[in-house]
């Protein structure tokens, strides 16, 4: 009796269900690399969108804390692009270093002051959150800005000197999964200029971003 | 500084750099003019705005540049630099063509005058429409003294160079808070209660006088149509002269322009500069300001005051350059009415 229930349970573990289980690999959650064994050396690697390299495109405002002429909660808003390169450290972490240009015109009959800003900035993002076709990241950004203004009059017109300027903060993002090689993303960010009474600065910007692996 | 300032032809302007001398401090546009400021509420909704300077605040200004060179990075300010730079142009013409033109040796507190931007008055005090498109010099007294002020209305109709950016307007104003403390505030108790007529007369000539003054800074004796091309003629090249019209507003207050009478005053200045030179006018011209309380008699008492009045208070601050081509300025102009 004693040996025909160890050739029942000899039989029965070694049926495909019953061995299956305990040795094959867990799936991997989507939004994680697949670690597919060596036994199957043809699939290819999936990364996850924080860790692969993209080129992004975004349209953005930058709204720049001023108590006497806001456009909107005390921000003046300077409109323009940024294109910001993704480039993964880790699983989670990825370096988000951007060039971008803004402007905004302004007028008082035949008088007009354009400010521009041109900026590059580097910011430090970990992915809190990859879910399905979401991932929101959170993170630190920098940037130094080189300040300008256009001044017009009838035919006349003149650069003021420029200004260079740093800032810091945090930083937060979404991407939206929209294909095999694009998000869709938005960031937004907080900061402050030490070197101009801390004035606040925040910046919106949104758009595309195209993975290069 | 970077601004916008007239380049002395008509109604010509020109972006470019200009120095500031009297400032104290570029990013909060205060010195010895005073400082650019705003401020959030109806100036005459409460006596203690303007009697006391209460509510005043600093303008948040941003500039680019370092050492000596500053340029505005957005509209607001750009117009505080244009408003401190026109009215300290005008410091240094009343200045330079008499050291008894310096108002920082006749105003103790000059430093405390507030420049006002985006001023808020209400049109008429009984409606809700605020000024606009306009500028003034103010002066009131309060518990410290007299407070100076000038305001820089909001621009909303003007299409061409706001006043803001006008330096010909803001000297005009400055012009104003010149002849306060040189023959306003030199007139006794009895000297301020005159006639309606008295009255007007002064005004027309106050304003014509600074009309003048705004020439004398930016060369352009167009400098009010830069901003009002379409507004009645106060081009101070064309000549002018008293009408019965003029002078029956300024006796009866009904339809008088204090500016109709003082285009005319303008133009008879521009004309006796053309012949004498101007500077030498501008000088007759401080020099007659600061006599003219004396010479009217308003210094100690009541007087009369017509066109002629004036006329011989100028003649005799001009002395030896009153020509007879003077005399014959005058006379074309005011004729008969001026002693009316």
């Amino acid at each position: 009796m004693k040996s025909f229930s160890l050739l029942i349970t000899l039989l029965f573990l070694n049926t495909p269900i019953a061995l299956a289980r305990p040795l094959a690999p867990l799936m991997p959650p989507r939004e994680r690399a697949s670690v597919i064994s060596s036994s199957m050396p043809t699939a290819k690697k999936q990364l996850a969108r924080s860790e692969r390299q993209a080129f992004g495109l975004e349209t953005g405002l930058v709204g720049i804390g001023n108590n006497s002429s806001g456009d909107i909660a005390k921000l003046q808003l300077v409109f323009g692009l940024r294109a910001n390169y993704i480039f993964p450290i880790s699983q989670r972490f990825f370096l988000k270093p951007s060039i971008g240009f803004f402007l905004r015109p302004e007028s008082e009959g035949d008088v007009s002051i354009t400010q521009n800003i041109v900026e590059s900035g580097l910011g430090a993002q970990y992915a809190l959150v990859l879910r399905g076709s979401l991932m929101w990241h959170l993170g630190i950004s920098q940037h130094l800005d080189y300040l300008f203004s256009r001044i017009s009059v009838y035919d006349s017109s003149a650069m003021t000197p420029g200004l260079f300027r740093y800032r810091v903060g945090p930083s937060t993002g979404l991407r939206l999964r929209l294909g095999d090689g694009w998000d869709f993303t938005s960031d937004l960010e907080a900061g402050v200029i030490p070197t101009d009474s801390m004035r606040t600065q925040v910046s919106f910007s949104s758009g595309l971003i195209f993975f290069l692996d | 500084m970077t601004v916008i300032q007239p380049s002395g032809a008509y109604c010509k302007y020109q972006v470019g750099p200009a120095t500031i001398q009297t400032l104290d401090s570029v990013s909060e546009m205060r010195g010895l003019m005073g400082q650019v400021v705003s401020h959030q509420d109806d100036l005459e909704s409460s006596s203690s705005i303007l009697e006391s300077g209460m509510g005043f605040q600093r303008l948040d200004l941003r500039f680019a540049g370092s050492g000596n060179t500053f340029g505005p990075l957005d509209k607001t300010s750009l117009i505080a630099a244009s408003l401190y730079y026109s009215l300290e142009k005008g410091y240094f013409l009343f200045k330079n063509l008499d050291p008894a033109g310096d108002l920082n040796s006749i105003v103790p507190n000059l430093r405390d005058t507030f420049i006002v931007q985006n001023a808020k008055i209400k049109a008429i005090p009984e409606e809700g429409k605020m000024l606009s498109d306009n500028a003034a010099y103010l002066q009131m007294d309060g518990p410290q003294g007299p407070r100076n002020y000038f305001l820089s209305f909001p621009n909303e109709e003007i299409k061409t160079i706001p006043l803001g950016f006008n330096a010909g307007v803001m000297v005009h104003e400055f012009a104003h808070y010149f002849t306060q403390y040189a023959f306003h505030m030199k007139r006794s108790e009895a000297g301020k209660n005159l006639t309606d007529e008295s009255e007007n007369t002064l005004n027309a000539f106050d304003e014509g006088n600074s009309d003048y003054f705004a020439f004398l800074a930016t060369r352009d004796p167009g400098f009010f149509h830069c901003s009002f091309p379409n507004a009645g003629d106060r081009d101070l090249s064309h000549p002018k002269v008293l009408t019965n019209q003029q002078l029956q507003a300024i006796r009866t207050s009904v339809d008088f322009d204090s500016h109709d009478g003082g285009a005319v005053w303008a133009s008879v200045q521009y004309q006796i500069g053309e012949a004498i030179g101007h500077e030498q006018n501008g000088q007759s011209l401080i020099s007659f300001l600061n006599r003219l309380a004396t010479c009217t008699g308003l210094s100690s008492s009541s007087a009369r005051v017509t066109f002629n009045t004036l006329k011989n208070c100028h003649i005799q601050a001009l002395g030896n350059r009153a020509t007879p081509q003077v005399q014959q300025i005058y006379q074309s102009a005011f004729g008969a009415l001026g002693a009316n």
